[in-house]
């Protein structure tokens, strides 16, 4: 009888156990894909390529245009990725 | 007839080597790799700890790379040169991107322009010429005698431009041309243009044709990309 309850008892614990584990795995996958979003992705991409144009003291606009262009598809494909 | 035998040669001659092409070959480097690779990624950590991936894949795999400029007196073609540090599926790399990359660099009477490539179509986009300003520096760079020019691109930064004072061709890697001779170091931050050789060529000088030229802003407008990084 004893045998029969522990039994149980380990089952009991390792669906909970099963059921945490797929709940967390699903909230994460769902936090990425928050944060892979493409929209999202574009406004961070563009936001660190003006970053990275004012440390150099750049117009990302301007005749080195292609190369932010370039800096800019580079963060949002790591992004995307 | 003896003089005129001496000038129809010395006129053979000098139509010989003003049609001659040559090859300059440079090499594109970071100015102090160890001191901009410290500064970037301390700007990229303080913006975001996670930017440490962005770090690695792009700025500490980047290599030198080397470029070629081939020209006569009337024109010239500059392409940088892929090779094994420029992998062809990392997104981005500051060293080959700052030497021009995939974008081939015209000039030809005068006007300059290079190729670019957006969503498979191409475009031709014209160089504003640039006003340089002479300083009266000279120095010696690999038996070469050279003068110094800069040109103020903003508050933060410059080009400067070591130009032989013995190749009187305008030319020089990526958007710079209009010089008083050809580039032999060029500074334009965070890289540097070295040349490393200077050889005769049979190669031939392909000048695109027939091409519609734009100006950025046309190209922009064509793209739908005007004002595209707004702040």
């Amino acid at each position: 009888m004893e045998v029969i309850k522990f039994r149980k008892m380990r089952n009991l614990f390792i669906l909970a156990v099963a059921i945490a584990m797929t709940t967390s795995l699903s909230s994460s996958i769902s936090a990425n894909s928050a944060v892979n979003n493409p929209s999202d992705c574009v406004e961070s991409a563009r936001n660190r390529t003006l970053d990275r144009a004012s440390a150099a003291g750049e117009d990302p606009n301007g005749e080195n245009f292609m190369l932010y262009l370039s800096y800019y598809q580079a963060w949002y494909s790591i992004c995307m990725s | 007839m003896t003089k005129r035998i001496i000038l129809i040669g010395i006129l053979f001659s000098f139509t010989l080597s003003f049609s001659q092409n040559y090859v300059a070959t440079y090499k594109v480097s970071f100015i102090d790799r160890k001191d901009f690779l410290q500064k970037r990624k301390k700007s990229l950590l303080k913006e975001n700890k996670d930017n440490i991936v962005f770090f690695n894949k792009i700025y500490k795999t980047t290599r030198p790379v080397k470029a070629r400029l081939v020209f006569n007196n009337e024109s010239s073609v500059y392409k940088v040169k892929k090779n094994m540090e420029v992998d062809e599926g990392k997104p981005f790399d500051p060293i080959y991107q700052r030497a021009g990359a995939d974008r081939n660099y015209y000039s030809s009477s005068g006007k300059s322009f290079y190729k670019t490539s957006l969503n498979g179509k191409e475009s031709y986009v014209i160089i504003k010429p640039k006003e340089w300003q002479l300083t009266p520096k000279t120095k010696t760079i690999n038996d070469i005698k050279c003068g110094l020019l800069t040109y103020n691109l903003n508050k933060k930064s410059e080009i400067k431009i070591w130009y032989s004072l013995e190749h009187k061709v305008p030319y020089g890697p990526e958007k710079n041309f209009g010089l008083p001779g050809l580039a032999v170091r060029v500074f334009d931050r965070p890289v540097k243009f070295d040349l490393l050789s200077l050889k005769n060529t049979n190669e031939k000088i392909e000048i695109p044709q027939d091409i519609t030229l734009k100006t950025l802003k046309e190209f922009k407008d064509d793209n739908n990309l005007n004002n595209f990084f707004k702040k």
